[in-house]
């Protein structure tokens, strides 16, 4: 009898059931815009819908619910309060913020983020600097009848094709803004009609946003990050400026960056394939492909360059240069004041399954 | 009396068990990327008190904690006051600990006392039955702590990041030393409740394994999160585990894995339970015993797990207790033991 009572003690005890919401009961938030307006934080909770489907077909998937207030813990509360279930934060996927917020009010959100204790770090955090978060967060179709998980698609996939967005979750952007040698980025997004268009970057000093990189640079800030997977280039015929070839890498560009003493030098190898060409060019003729080589090697150092001043202009050492150096000197150094020289090797390694097509 | 392989198990459980909450991230808040190197430092000076810890037992043989202290006679006392208080304060670390783990990322809802009670009321049971029972408990336990502990480890490696242990010794020697010897004081220092065992066993091997574990973990909280975070989280042993994810499609299993923590904490507080009881007056032990660990349940869900500042301080001060116990009274108690050998080798002969 002793031993019965006591089981059934442990029973009660043990099984963590003071904690216990019933699934039914749970609103889960797999996205959150928040916007700064009038001085205020606005919270904008994306809630799965959790209706049976079979009973009510016309059903969004989604609903929404907002709160305000002068801090984003009491933001986060009020929205929580328009939620007649227990608000469940783990499987957030997104959090969109706005430009005022990433540009004056990052370390809050920060601070109040990391400090969650539902929220997972792994989510993606992007900036919308052409419209308020809330307009993103609430941008639903038919195919993407959820915002945060397209979003999250988006960035995962994009990366791979345009590689102008970051891969960075919310973790490894902590890891560089809190870091002592290093800034963060973030990709950004926008909206067209009811489309999410997703890119390019936004780039970090400390915790203030500066500028948004463009489409080219944000593709060539990738491979200097050894984070590219297809690049593609449009150059000018060497014999007529009127037209053009289109050139892809075929394997992802390889970066190696050297650093000595105030010199810092980005070897890029990059294997391209002929994807377009209007050109005349033989491509039987060994020198006519290291012409269209060397063509394309100026241009990516020309870019390389200018992502390099851009980068410098807005003291953002996204690359993590004051890093490796001080990896490497033990030293601590502002990158502005290193030497950049950038050493581009193009090979074109394939031109489709023609050699020309008869003019 | 107790078996080699339940030692085994209770010595690995000790090793590993003030590394939750306190280990991982005042280490780590000291030396960043270098306490891998504190940790392996650490490891080698804990072998020798683990040593010290494993002939006391060798030369005492059959004889209990108390009667050795007995022998002793005042310096016995002293050092039995001493351990005392000790082994009150490692219990009270741990239920406190375990209250600020479980409600932090398991029970958040739950009262402290609807937390911490079933384990008071299991130690009370476990110490009632004696060490016989609590090694056989620890024993049992044993391969499902080491088992997710393997697999958390082995899950995580892939997503180790080795560029983030550069550049080593950033520290100041100072702050390497001092990490060196918090590491070595946290992970032996508990090996003093092991001389509550009758029966001598070597334990190296035991607090080996825990090392290997606790390196392995330095390792991956460095490679997966990077120094910067490390030093940031309040867990960082537990937040590594949130990246776990199982043929690409099982995640957010970290409750389930961190439960190794807890079965670390369960049998430690078990044992120091045992030891609180080994040291107190014989005569009143059986009912004074349940009294103390009573008051510390109080003590530890109104005032000390309520108030953060006693945690803080808890957090800092532990190590130094740890350091200061372990190396007044193991060594004395080596001597004295080894004395009592090699007089009773000389009668024998």
């Amino acid at each position: 009898m002793k031993k019965i009572i006591i089981l059934l003690v442990f029973i009660f005890l043990s099984t963590g059931c003071y904690d216990y919401v019933e699934l039914n009961n749970l609103a889960i938030i797999p996205g959150i815009a928040i916007d700064k307006i009038d001085d205020e934080y606005q919270v904008v909770f994306e809630i799965l819908n959790t209706v049976n489907k079979e009973e009510n077909p016309n059903e969004e998937k989604v609903y929404f619910v907002k709160g305000q207030a002068s801090t984003i813990s009491e933001a986060f509360l009020n929205a929580s309060y328009e939620i007649p279930k227990s608000a469940y934060t783990a499987h957030v996927d997104t959090i969109v913020i706005d430009e005022e917020i990433a540009t004056n009010n990052l370390k809050d959100i920060i601070d109040f983020l990391i400090r969650d204790i539902d929220v997972r770090n792994q989510f993606y955090l992007v900036i919308s600097p052409y419209s308020p978060a809330e307009d993103i967060i609430k941008t639903t179709s038919t195919t993407n009848p959820v915002a945060s998980t397209s979003i999250k698609d988006l960035i995962e996939q994009v990366s791979k094709k345009r590689n102008i967005v970051s891969e960075l979750n919310f973790e490894k952007f902590l890891a560089h803004i809190l870091g002592e040698h290093k800034d963060g980025y973030l990709t950004t997004i926008s909206k067209d009609e009811d489309t999410l268009k997703i890119g390019p970057i936004a780039i970090f000093s400390d915790y203030k946003m500066q500028t948004i990189l463009s489409n080219v640079n944000a593709a060539n800030f990738n491979i200097l990050n050894n984070s590219s997977y297809e690049n593609t280039y449009k150059i000018k015929c060497p014999d007529n400026a009127e037209k053009n070839i289109v050139l892809a890498t075929s394997i992802p560009a390889a970066t190696e960056t050297k650093i000595e003493n105030q010199n810092v030098t980005f070897n890029i190898n990059m294997e391209v394939k002929v994807v377009e060409n209007h050109c005349n060019i033989n491509f039987r003729n060994t020198k006519d492909l290291e012409t269209i080589e060397n063509i394309l090697a100026s241009k990516v150092q020309e870019e390389m360059n200018l992502l390099i001043s851009e980068l410098i202009k807005y003291n953002s050492d996204i690359l993590e240069i004051a890093h490796q150096y001080y990896k490497q000197y033990r030293q601590h150094i502002d990158f502005r004041k290193l030497n950049y020289q950038t050493q581009v090797k193009v090979l074109i390694n394939r031109n489709g399954l023609i050699f020309e097509v008869k003019e | 009396m107790t078996t080699k392989r339940q030692n085994f198990a209770v010595f690995y459980f000790l090793s590993r068990a003030l590394f939750l909450g306190i280990g991982f991230s005042l280490i780590l808040n000291i030396t960043k990327q270098d306490s891998i190197i504190a940790f392996i430092l650490g490891t080698l000076i804990g072998c020798f008190f683990i040593y010290l810890v494993n002939k006391i037992n060798y030369y005492k043989k059959d004889l209990s904690l108390t009667e050795v202290l007995n022998q002793m006679k005042l310096p016995g006392l002293i050092i039995r006051i001493i351990l005392l208080i000790y082994g009150i304060i490692l219990f009270t670390n741990g239920i406190v600990f375990f209250q600020l783990f479980a409600s932090s990322f398991l029970l958040s809802q739950s009262p402290l006392w609807f937390i911490s009670l079933p384990i008071i009321v299991l130690v009370l049971l476990v110490s009632k039955k004696g060490i016989t029972i609590a090694f056989r408990v620890a024993e049992c336990l044993f391969p499902i702590s080491f088992i997710l502990t393997l697999l958390s480890l082995i899950s995580l490696l892939p997503y180790n990041n080795f560029d983030n242990f550069l550049p080593l010794f950033v520290s100041k020697p100072w702050q390497l030393v001092c990490s060196t010897f918090y590491y070595a004081a946290l992970s032996s220092a508990p090996g003093i409740l092991m001389l509550i065992s009758k029966k001598s066993h070597h334990n190296l091997k035991s607090y080996l394994l825990g090392s290997f574990t606790l390196i392995t973990k330095i390792i991956l909280i460095l490679g997966i999160i990077g120094p910067t975070l490390a030093v940031v989280y309040r867990f960082p042993e537990y937040v590594i585990l949130k990246e776990i994810k199982l043929l690409d499609f099982i995640e957010k299993i970290e409750n389930i894995v961190g439960i190794s923590w807890i079965i670390d904490n369960f049998v430690f507080i078990a044992v120091t339970s045992l030891f609180i009881k080994e040291l107190l007056p014989t005569k009143i032990k059986e009912s004074l015993h349940p009294l103390i660990i009573i008051l510390i349940f109080i003590v530890s869900i109104t005032i000390i797990g309520r108030e953060y500042a006693y945690e803080v301080i808890m957090y800092y001060t532990i190590p130094i207790v740890l350091l200061i116990v372990m190396v007044t009274t193991v060594p004395l108690l080596f001597i004295h033991t080894y004395q009592k050998q090699k007089k009773l080798k000389k009668t024998t002969n």
